[in-house]
C-alpha cells in the first residue's frame, strides 16, 4: 500500500506541480480564460496516456523502457526551456505588468504565451502520465496485494493533484509583486528539478554514460520508499543518491538562474515598453 | 516575444512525433526472444537488501528476465548494465506484487544487476560462451530468413487448424473435433522449439498433466485431448477451446517479429530430436489420442527443414557431417513409412515393442551427427 502510494504520489506531483503553476501565472496574468484551455491539455494528455496504456495491455506488450524514458527525457528539457523563459520573461516585465496589464500590447504578448503555456500543461502530463497508467493497470491487474496496492496507487496521484491544487490556489492569492520572487524561485527550483530528472532519464535512456558516480549520499533526506522521497523527488527532482551529472546539471542550472532571479533592481526607471 | 511563442509551440509537438513512432506497433526490440534453445530465462528478486539474479549465469544469446518485488518496499526498479555502464534492459515502478519482464540478446562478458535503493545496489551477471554473431554470410542469412519464412508458415496453418479443431469442440461434435485433434498438433510439433523460446507459451499450449502442479489450470491440446478420447465429451471444454485458440493468436503474432540465429536452427533440429526420443517413442505424448507416431513424423520434418536451409553453409565446412546427417534422417523416415495410413499415422498402440525399439534406434543413429552442427555453425559463423 504504502509503496504504491509512494509511487503515484511521486509520479503525480512531478505533472500536477507544472499544472498548478502554469494555472496560477495564467490566472495573475488576467488570462483565466486560458485555464479552459490548460485543462483541455491536460485532460487529453491523459486520455491519450490511459489509451496507450490499454492498447499495451490489450497486446500484452510492456512499455518500450528505453524509448520511454528518451521521451522524458526530451519532455523534461523542453519544459525546463519553457519555465526559463517564463522567469525571464516575469523578471522582465514584473514593473511594466504591475502598472500597465492592459495593454494591447501585453495582451496581445499573453495571447502568444498562454498557448506556450497550455502546451507545457499538456506535456507534462504527458511525460509522467504514460508510465504512470501503465503502473496504475499493473497495480490493478496484479494478483494478491491488488486491492490495497491499487488503493495505495490511486490516493498517491489523487494526493499530488490536491498538492497542485493548493500550489494554483497559493499562487493565485499572493499579491503580484512577491508572486515573481517567489514563484521565481520556486519555478527556478522546479526547473533544476526538472534538468536533474532529464540527466537521470538521459542515462536509462542510453544518452548519458558519463559521470555515473554516486556523489552524495542523500538516502537521510531522500529515504527511498517514505512520502517524504516522494515529495522531494516529484517536487525537486533530488534523487536518494545522485550522481555528478545529476548534480552537475542541477547546479550550473540553478545558480545562473537564481542571480536573475534574485538581483536586486536598483534602477526604478519608468516601465519601459516591452518590444513585441 | 510572439514570434518565438510558435517555435515553442513546435518543439512540443516534437515528442509527440517520437511517442507515435516509438508507442505504435509492436516493441518487436523490446519482447522479441529470439528461438532456439540457446535462450535463458532468469528470474531477478527485489529485496530492500539487494537483488538476485536466478541463475546469476547464462549462456550468450538469448534471455529473458522476469523481475519480480516480493515485498522491498523502498527498491522498485532493476536494470541490467554492462561493462560500460550502458542499461541494456529495466523494469521500473514495480511495487509489491508487481512483475515484469524484458528480453534482449546478450553477447559474452560480465554484466552487472543494478537495482537502486537497495542496501546493495549492485550484484554481478555474467554470460558465458560466445554469441552468434549475426553473420553477415549470405549463406547462413538465406539460411535464417528462409526459417522465419518456414515458421511463420506453419504457425500460420496452426492457427487455421486450431480454430477448426476448437470451433468443433465448442458445437460440442466429438467426433468431427477427434478427426480435427492430428491436424492441428502436426504444425505445431514442427515448430515447437520456437514456441518453447517464448516462456510460458509453450506450456499453456502443449503441457501433459503429469507436468502440472494443479490439475485446475491445466490448460491447452491434452487438456481436451484427455475429454475426447478418454472420456468421449466435450464438456467443460469450450473455455479451454477458447483459452487455447488465443495462446496460439498469441504466438503468430510473436513469431512475425522473430529473427533466428544461425545456433537457433542448429539447436531446434537437435531439440526436436530429443523431443521425438523423450516423448514420442516413449508413448508419452499423446497419452489419450495414441497420435504419437503423427507427431513423431511432424519433429523430423521440422528438424530435417532447419538442417536442409544449414546445409548449403555447413557444406563449406563439414561435406561429411552433411552426407552422414542426410543418409540418417532417409532412415528414420523409412524407417516411419510402414505405418503411414492414409493422411496420419498407426496409433502407438499397434506397435510391437520391438518396432518402436527400432525407432528409437534410428532416431538415437541420427541424434549424435546432429547434435555437432550446432558447434560447425557457431565456428564458421564467427570465423
Amino acid at each position: 500500500m504504502l509503496a504504491t502510494f509512494v509511487i503515484g504520489l511521486r509520479e503525480g506531483l512531478e505533472a500536477s506541480l507544472i499544472v498548478g503553476i502554469v494555472s496560477a501565472f495564467l490566472v495573475q496574468r488576467g488570462e483565466r480564460r486560458a485555464l479552459r484551455f490548460v485543462w483541455v491539455g491536460v485532460v487529453a494528455a491523459v486520455v491519450l496516456c490511459v489509451g496507450v496504456a490499454a492498447a499495451l495491455q490489450a497486446a500484452t506488450q510492456s512499455l518500450p523502457q528505453r524509448e520511454q524514458e528518451q521521451l522524458e527525457t526530451v519532455l523534461a528539457l523542453v519544459a525546463v526551456a519553457m519555465v526559463t523563459w517564463m522567469v525571464v520573461w516575469t523578471t522582465r516585465n514584473a514593473r511594466t505588468l504591475r502598472t500597465d496589464l492592459e495593454t494591447s500590447v501585453s495582451s496581445a504578448l499573453a495571447r502568444g504565451s498562454s498557448w506556450a503555456l497550455v502546451a507545457m500543461a499538456f506535456l507534462a502530463v504527458l511525460r509522467e502520465g504514460l508510465e504512470t497508467s501503465v503502473f496504475l493497470l499493473a497495480t490493478y491487474q496484479a494478483s494478491g496485494s491488488s486491492a490495497t496496492g491499487a488503493l495505495g496507487a490511486t490516493l498517491g496521484i489523487a494526493l499530488a493533484v490536491v498538492l497542485g491544487y493548493l500550489l494554483y490556489r497559493g499562487g493565485v492569492r499572493i499579491d503580484l509583486a512577491r508572486l515573481f520572487r517567489v514563484t521565481g524561485v520556486v519555478l527556478v527550483l522546479v526547473a533544476a528539478g526538472l534538468v536533474m530528472s532529464a540527466a537521470h532519464t538521459a542515462y536509462e535512456a542510453g544518452w548519458l554514460l558519463a559521470g555515473q558516480e554516486k556523489v552524495l549520499d542523500l538516502t537521510a533526506v531522500v529515504a527511498p520508499g517514505t512520502v517524504r522521497s516522494a515529495l522531494l523527488t516529484g517536487v525537486l527532482g533530488w534523487q536518494p543518491r545522485p550522481t555528478k551529472a545529476e548534480l552537475v546539471g542541477w547546479l550550473v542550472y540553478l545558480v545562473p538562474m537564481l542571480v536573475v532571479v534574485l538581483r536586486p533592481r536598483t534602477r526604478s526607471a519608468a516601465p519601459q515598453r516591452v518590444a513585441a | 516575444m510572439i514570434r518565438t511563442s510558435r517555435p515553442l509551440l513546435a518543439l512540443a509537438a516534437a515528442p509527440l512525433l517520437l511517442l507515435v513512432a516509438c508507442s505504435g506497433g509492436s516493441t518487436a526490440a523490446d519482447d522479441s526472444a529470439s528461438g532456439g534453445a540457446a535462450s535463458g530465462a532468469v528470474k531477478v528478486t527485489l529485496t530492500d537488501d539487494g537483488c538476485t539474479a536466478e541463475p546469476n549465469s547464462v549462456p550468450a544469446g538469448a534471455a529473458s528476465f522476469e523481475v519480480v518485488n516480493s515485498g522491498a518496499s523502498a527498491v522498485t526498479e532493476a536494470e541490467l548494465v554492462n561493462s560500460g555502464g550502458r542499461i541494456l534492459g529495466e523494469r521500473e515502478n514495480l511495487t509489491p506484487g508487481l512483475r515484469g519482464k524484458f528480453s534482449l540478446k546478450l553477447e559474452a562478458g560480465e554484466y552487472t544487476i543494478q537495482c537502486p535503493n537497495a542496501a546493495t545496489e549492485t550484484s554481478t551477471f555474467t554470460v558465458t560462451g560466445s554469441a552468434p554473431s549475426s553473420t553477415e554470410d549470405p549463406l547462413f542469412a538465406a539460411a535464417t530468413s528462409g526459417y522465419q519464412t518456414y515458421v511463420k508458415q506453419q504457425v500460420a496453418d496452426l492457427v487455421t487448424a486450431t480454430g477448426a479443431f476448437a470451433a468443433a469442440v465448442e458445437a460440442g461434435d466429438v467426433a468431427k473435433a477427434k478427426e480435427l485433434y492430428g491436424p492441428a498438433r502436426a504444425p505445431y510439433e514442427r515448430i515447437e522449439p520456437v514456441a518453447e523460446s517464448f516462456g510460458d507459451l509453450d506450456p499453456k499450449i502443449d503441457v501433459r498433466i503429469a507436468d502440472v502442479a494443479d490439475p485446475s489450470t491445466w490448460t491447452g491440446f491434452h487438456r481436451i485431448e484427455q475429454a475426447l478420447f478418454e472420456k468421449g465429451t466435450t464438456e467443460g471444454m469450450a473455455p479451454v477451446a477458447q483459452q487455447l485458440v488465443a495462446d496460439v493468436g498469441q504466438l503468430n503474432t510473436l513469431v512475425q517479429t522473430t529473427t533466428y540465429q544461425p545456433a537457433d536452427l542448429a539447436n531446434g533440429a537437435s531439440g526436436l530430436l530429443d523431443e521425438v526420443a523423450k516423448s514420442k517413442v516413449t508413448g508419452e505424448e499423446e497419452a489419450y489420442s495414441h497420435l504419437d507416431l503423427l507427431d513423431f513424423a511432424a519433429n523430423v520434418e521440422g528438424s530435417r527443414k532447419a538442417f536442409d536451409l544449414l546445409t548449403p553453409a555447413l557444406q563449406v565446412t563439414d561435406a561429411d557431417l552433411v552426407t552422414t546427417i542426410q543418409g540418417r534422417f532417409d532412415d528414420v523416415q523409412t524407417a516411419l513409412q510402414p505405418y503411414r495410413r492414409g493422411d496420419g499415422y498407426a496409433l502407438y498402440t499397434e506397435l510391437t515393442p520391438d518396432q518402436v525399439k527400432d525407432l528409437a534406434t534410428a532416431v538415437d543413429a541420427l541424434a549424435e551427427p546432429l547434435s555437432q552442427v550446432s558447434g560447425k555453425v557457431v565456428g564458421a559463423a564467427n570465423q
